[in-house]
């Protein structure tokens, strides 16, 4: 008689029951039924608990919306450990500039970037520019993924011992729930590497 | 049925075989007695012709009825008997219930198949703990499969029920006729029968029941 009442009860179970906060916000915000991406951690919650996307700031460093106002990314080596920064684009914000001086004295030089952004918000690209914000280089997809619930661009471009960049961090324009999520936090990483 | 019984074979004033009536073989005659035989004086003395069976004692005349006059006779029946012959079912008969319930079985069997795939589909996509992953297309896929699964599984047991219950019902309604038959017990009237032979006389009685 147990058996068959924990038989009917295991056959009866046929709607998902998913946990507030099992999972990470998808694309656009996605979530299961009744529940809500949260803003502060992207995870899927009880759509009540829920909060909006803000930026706090530790993320912010603004003014950071022009090559000049970029914040420094300090001394690195010609090959260098990882610099890392976390950032945030809220909504309107169309960049956050960062810049750099390459050391001298090395044969060769390359910079290596990552930008990874959670999928729940807005897409996030890295470009490298001059000093005045001219375009050297764009990123592209990277060869080795990030981790789940994130997504990441890459570029990785020679550059030359002893001259100064900008490296501009903005909105990809995609996956802003139409205009809804048009925002992000991110983390960059910069590398200095031999070629 | 009628069965004639001689309850009581006797025969009177000779050993010589006794025939049926009916009979055709000739009697065989007597043979020549090297003396002449002793009339019999007492029946109980005269050992039975073609029997083994004890002859029946007779009580002398006077003497008092050793049984008491008891009757030894079965006591009477008073319920009928009743005896009922349930009818069997035609081969068509069995051929249309084992596929009336075999395709509820089936049915069934497919709900429970969509009802396990919903059951799985649900489980995916139901963490007991975080994941750390995001909500994607792909457990979205999951539950449009355990809701779409759950609608098949509660349609499939639905119907398999149905036909089910369409067979019990068509089992009831096809079920042949019972014959029943009444027997009445009682005691007829034994009819006495008594027949002349040429040495004697047969007594015996047959009754119907």
């Amino acid at each position: 008689m147990r058996a068959a009442i924990v038989l009917a009860l295991g056959l009866a179970a046929c709607s998902p029951d998913i946990l507030s906060g099992s999972y990470l916000c998808g694309p656009d915000q996605s979530c299961p039924t009744d529940q809500a991406c949260n803003g502060s951690d992207n995870t899927c919650v009880i759509a009540s608990t829920a909060s909006p996307f803000a930026c706090t700031t530790k993320e912010e460093h603004e003014p950071d919306n022009t090559p000049a106002q970029g914040l420094a990314v300090g001394a690195l080596d010609c090959v260098s450990t990882t610099f890392s920064q976390h950032g945030c684009l809220a909504a309107g914000d169309t960049a956050d500039w960062f810049t750099l001086t390459a050391p001298t004295g090395c044969t060769a030089l390359a910079i290596n970037i990552r930008v990874t952004y959670p999928i729940a918000f807005e897409t996030v690209g890295v470009n490298l520019t001059d000093p005045t914000g001219t375009l050297i280089a764009s990123d592209a997809p990277c060869k080795v993924a990030g981790t789940a619930g994130d997504d990441d661009r890459c570029l990785v471009q020679t550059i030359t011992p002893g001259s100064s960049y900008a490296i501009q961090v903005k909105p990809a324009g995609g996956g802003d729930c139409d205009g809804k999520c048009n925002f992000n936090r991110y983390t960059l990483a910069i590398q200095l590497q031999t070629p | 049925m009628r069965l004639a019984l001689f309850s009581v074979a006797a025969v009177l004033g000779a050993a010589t075989p006794v025939l049926a009536e009916g009979d055709d073989a000739p009697v065989p005659a007597p043979a020549p007695a090297p003396a002449p035989a002793p009339p019999p004086t007492d029946l109980s003395t005269t050992a039975p012709a073609r029997t083994a069976e004890p002859p029946p004692t007779v009580n002398a005349p006077g003497a008092p009825d050793p049984d008491g006059g008891a009757d030894f006779r079965p006591v009477p029946m008073r319920k009928d008997i009743v005896i009922t012959v349930d009818g069997d079912r035609s081969a068509p008969n069995i051929a249309l219930l084992a596929g009336i319930a075999g395709a509820g079985v089936l049915l069934s069997g497919l709900g429970l198949y969509y009802n396990l795939d919903s059951r799985n589909a649900a489980a995916e996509v139901s963490p007991k703990h975080p994941t750390n992953t995001p909500w994607t297309q792909a457990q979205v896929d999951e539950v449009d499969r355990a809701h779409s699964s759950g609608i098949k599984a509660g349609v499939f047991y639905g119907l398999g029920g149905a036909v089910i219950i369409g067979a019990i019902v068509t089992y009831i309604v096809t079920q042949p006729k019972s014959e029943t038959t009444v027997i009445h017990p009682h005691y007829a009237g034994v009819q006495p029968l008594i027949a002349p032979t040429p040495t004697g006389a047969m007594v015996g009685g047959a009754w119907r029941f």
